[in-house]
């Protein structure tokens, strides 16, 4: 889940006074923190939960901008959680951004986090510059969201490369690999030269 | 080779509430986030401390929960980084690792350094060179514990 998306300005702006979010961890103090910290950037319409039956009765009764996950919850509660926020979540939550907390030493959660169907990860410690910085991000992305066997969340890929070789393209603007026949005549030689050729300029 | 997946936009509605004409700036909001961190500083250091302390008698244990270990080691990874004290965080977070490394197998004198190292760092006496060196060896244990590297005859 590498940034991809130029870095924040200082002087964009946010808005999050209407924005409602969702957090969920079982350790109250980092809980707390995290919420008064998004109410310092005015986003104060918050829900706070503990345990995963808590979260999903928070997602089922009402709409979210932006979830919160805290990654070492219980037997993996938190990445639960997301599967079941993509799967069998909601219509009205289950594209919701998602935005997993955890502990900066653990590569499997960070991939657990990804194939769970994450947005974004965030390794602790939290300082309030980057979680904005990473909501900014979130509210810029333009992924698509893929509903597969296997996975269901925002397309993986950041960068597109095109389909791999010798399979057909499932994005709606993958490009085909075949090339049609030419419809113009062909460029002579001295068109192409010109196209190449560094000419003088008289100014 | 075909698939079922089905590719589609979703409705960001964060979008709104960033890059927008009036609100808040982030210069703005960054500030205001960190004076509440400070303000909560005293209240989390609390925490911290206890949890220290929680940990210090759970290792001397020869079989102690290690679920509440790795809980305890996380919340001083994340909220003692968040109250500035980066490098006890930062052993916070070698602990969990730690933790998880040992599995089934824990080993009472490992969790005793490791409790003895946290305590030092939270009282924050020893000098910042000594501190750095005490967390390399530690890294450098876990590196052990992992594998990654022989240890030492």
């Amino acid at each position: 889940m590498n940034e991809t998306q130029s870095p924040v300005a200082a002087t964009a702006k946010v808005d999050l006074t209407r924005a409602r979010a969702l957090l969920l961890d079982d350790n109250q103090v980092h809980l707390n923190l995290l919420s008064n910290v998004l109410g310092s950037f005015d986003l104060r319409r918050q829900t706070k939960v503990g345990n995963l039956r808590d979260a999903k009765a928070a997602a089922g009764g009402s709409e979210f901008d932006l979830i919160l996950v805290e990654a070492a919850l219980a037997n993996g509660a938190g990445f639960d959680f997301i599967r079941w926020l993509r799967r069998e979540g909601p219509d009205f939550n289950r594209a919701t951004s998602v935005l997993v907390v955890t502990s900066g030493t653990r590569m499997d959660q960070v991939h657990k986090a990804r194939d769970s169907g994450a947005n974004f990860v965030l390794a602790k410690p939290v300082t309030p510059p980057v979680l904005l910085q990473r909501i900014i991000w979130l509210g810029r992305d333009k992924r698509l969201f893929v509903e597969a066997e296997g996975y269901c969340g925002p397309d993986r890929r950041f960068k597109a490369f095109g389909p791999p070789v010798g399979t057909k393209g499932r994005r709606h603007d993958d490009l085909n690999a075949k090339i049609g026949a030419a419809v113009e005549p062909n460029m002579s030689q001295n068109e192409i030269d010109l196209l190449m050729k560094p000419t003088r300029v008289k100014l | 080779m075909t698939s079922a997946a089905r590719f589609f936009k979703p409705a960001n509605r964060l979008a709104d509430s960033v890059d927008v004409r009036f609100g808040l700036s982030v210069d703005t909001a960054a500030d205001r986030g960190g004076q509440v961190v400070l303000d909560a500083g005293a209240d989390m250091r609390k925490s911290v401390k206890d949890w220290v302390a929680e940990i210090m008698r759970l290792s001397e244990q020869p079989d102690p929960d290690k679920a509440r270990l790795s809980w305890l080691a996380n919340g001083i990874l994340g909220v003692g980084g968040a109250a500035g004290m980066v490098r006890l965080s930062r052993c916070g977070g070698l602990f969990a690792h730690a933790v998880d490394l040992m599995g089934d197998r824990w080993r009472p004198e490992l969790g005793a350094l490791y409790g003895n190292a946290i305590g030092r760092l939270l009282d924050d006496t020893d000098p910042v060179a000594s501190q750095e060196g005490m967390l390399a060896s530690l890294e450098e244990m876990n590196k052990r514990l992992a594998g990654e590297t022989p240890a030492e005859a």
